[in-house]
């Protein structure tokens, strides 16, 4: 009897020690929760070292993390790039011609040119438990949370998602649950995306809308802000919906370099985003530059400049 | 002795989670909660989490780590293993 007892007492000891422990953890999540930024300053410093060895195996030429790194990942990446550099080779003269002639539309415009931030990408969504880009690059070099991330010239990626003094994470924009309004040209519609993971997103439009394998998809609400392409159509035609899988046009795995816009993102005005509708489709209308007659793009550009005035 | 193996155990699994490597993580995980306690684990989810700015989302690692606290303690005694503790 005296040993049953005992053995209850202890047993009740020990829940009410579960019980103490889980209160204490969720008291300190709803804490967390209040108070993330000093939640992630404390981390970022306990955590300092084992960020050293986690950026140091990831990105070291020393022997140790060479061995460690999967060797077929290296060959693979530099066949690549190997083919990155062939066909940039040749799409070169075409890209420099239509990047020429797209500045002067925007200079017609009166678009301001951003500069931006070059960051090395340290860990990709494989490397990491998260589906995060991990870049070396922090507040100390002017990033910040909500600032665009693109490849290349206008290709937008991302955002940042956190910023610490010398590292920063950058959600991307299929990473699942982010969401986000676009513009499909060619089909000239508006739809959200929804990040599906993986590298796709997915955009959801009404049967009967005229979305094509190829339609460029553009963000309005960044500047200049072109997604990626329609890859793949699901339309069942017994369904009120289709779907668009758009993929990004760099695979996330090959990603090594990223350039972060210095102004981070603020939610455009509808009337804004309209404008910059309005000249995604001027863009996409395919019109001879040489018809344009410069009376008509001077109004334009003054007309743009008096929206812009308070 | 007992004290730097645990340690060095604890800083593996930070060290594998920011890998992606999370089985072994998982695995590292299990020695180290069978040997100590998984109180200790709830720390280094808020760590983790903390690091990678999930606390303006969901902080994943510190809800799994608390809801493995909870059942590695409820479990421990039922499949009869020692509940030790540092």
């Amino acid at each position: 009897m005296k040993l049953h007892s005992r053995h209850t007492s202890k047993k009740n000891e020990q829940t009410e020690k579960i019980v103490r422990v889980t209160v204490a953890a969720l008291l300190m999540l709803v804490i967390g929760l209040a108070l993330p930024d000093f939640f992630s300053f404390t981390s970022k410093i306990i955590m300092a070292p084992v960020h050293n060895v986690h950026s140091w195996i990831q990105t070291s030429d020393a022997r140790l993390p060479m061995y460690l790194r999967d060797r077929n990942d290296l060959i693979s990446r530099i066949t690549e790039l190997e083919q990155t550099v062939a066909i940039a080779a040749g799409t070169d003269l075409t890209e420099r011609r239509l990047y020429k002639e797209n500045q002067w539309l925007r200079q017609l415009l009166g678009v301001q040119n951003d500069s931006r931030i070059g960051a090395a990408v340290i860990a990709r969504p494989g490397q990491l438990p998260y589906d995060y880009l991990q870049i070396d690059k922090g507040k100390e070099d002017g990033i910040q949370a909500g600032a665009p991330v693109y490849v290349g010239k206008d290709n937008v990626i991302g955002v940042v998602s956190y910023a610490t003094e010398d590292y920063s994470f950058v959600e991307l924009f299929t990473t699942p649950g982010f969401r986000a309004t676009a513009f499909i040209s060619g089909a000239n519609v508006m739809a959200t995306i929804d990040g599906y993971g993986g590298g796709i997103a997915r955009v959801r439009v009404p049967q009967g809308v005229a979305l094509a394998v190829g339609d460029l998809v553009h963000l309005p609400s960044l500047d200049p802000g072109v997604f990626g392409r329609i890859a793949f159509l699901e339309n069942e035609p017994s369904q009120p919906e289709q779907f668009g899988y758009i993929a990004l046009s760099q695979s996330v795995s090959s990603l090594h370099y990223v350039s972060i816009g210095k102004e981070v993102i603020h939610p455009s005005e509808p009337p804004a985003i309209e404008e910059r509708v309005r000249a995604i489709i001027t863009e996409t209308m395919n019109i001879d530059v040489a018809t344009l007659n410069l009376a008509s793009t001077t109004i334009i550009a003054s007309s743009s400049d008096r929206s812009t005035t308070p | 002795m007992r004290f730097f193996t645990y340690l060095s155990l604890y800083l593996l699994i930070a060290l594998l989670v920011l890998q992606n490597q999370l089985l072994l993580a998982m695995l590292a995980v299990c020695l180290f909660t069978y040997y100590t306690n998984a109180a200790w684990l709830i720390l280094l989810g808020f760590l983790i989490d903390g690091y990678f700015g999930s606390f303006t989302a969901t902080p994943m690692f510190t809800i799994v780590s608390i809801l493995w606290y909870i059942v590695s303690e409820f479990a421990k005694p039922r499949l009869n293993l020692r509940a030790t503790s540092l």
